[in-house]
């Protein structure tokens, strides 16, 4: 879009005196070298443009992240969401009782710690023995 | 006059200290646990008992599901597997050359 006519690029010279305005120093010279340009490097490696995986990790790594939803969806379900339904619903009867939700994770994290401290104290007995 | 500034705590010690804030949710949870919020629906009662074991499991689950997608979308790189072995063996010499054992 064009500038109104009345634009001004440059101020008014009687509210901004040159004298007060302009720089001190002189503009600067050019510099008499050339300019520095340098030579590109070459390309490090020849890389595969494809990314390929492994089946077997794939497979695990499938595996492990359904389980996880899987179980994700699962508790909530029955943690979160069925004390909200009816209490003459048919799932209360199908589905194990609600005190095994606080349980559940309990005993998994006492076998979780139990594992790592086996897992610790073999490591140093092992080195003990080694030594 | 020379003031002292507002704040006069370390941010690490300010880290430290925002752990302070476990004992009184731990009491809460506790006092909960032996019918604090028995007057509230049932629902409310139960699931804030249940609410740090959801928490746990959720992280659990979560981690899971990372940890699985992420061996799943790693890429092959054998170049870079043969060049570890290598390290690992000339790392291996030159600790023990200097009176480290494995």
């Amino acid at each position: 879009p064009k500038p109104p006519r009345g634009y001004r690029t440059s101020p008014p010279r009687h509210l901004y005196p040159p004298a007060l305005y302009e720089p001190a120093v002189s503009p600067r010279q050019p510099c008499p070298l050339p300019p520095r340009r340098f030579r590109p490097l070459p390309r490090p490696t020849v890389r595969p443009l494809f990314l390929m995986a492994n089946a077997l990790d794939v497979a695990v790594g499938a595996a492990l992240a359904s389980s996880g939803v899987l179980i994700f969806v699962a508790y909530t379900f029955w943690a979160v969401v069925l004390p909200f339904v009816p209490k003459e619903s048919w799932l209360h009867g199908v589905l194990p009782p609600r005190k095994w939700a606080l349980y559940l994770p309990m005993i998994a994290l006492a076998g979780g710690v139990a594992l790592i401290a086996a897992f610790i104290v073999g490591m140093t007995r092992k080195k003990a023995a080694k030594k | 006059q020379n003031f002292r500034p507002t704040r006069t705590t370390h941010h690490n010690s300010m880290a430290i200290h925002s752990l302070l804030l476990a004992f009184p949710i731990a009491g809460l949870y506790v006092a909960a646990c032996f019918g604090l919020f028995s007057d509230l629906p049932p629902p409310a009662n139960e699931l804030i008992i249940l609410l740090p074991w959801f928490m746990l499991v959720t992280f659990g689950c979560y981690s899971l599901t990372r940890i699985g997608i992420g061996l799943a979308t790693f890429p092959e790189c054998p170049n870079a597997a043969q060049d570890l072995q290598e390290d690992l063996k000339r790392a291996k010499q030159s600790l023990e050359s200097r009176g480290f054992t494995f």
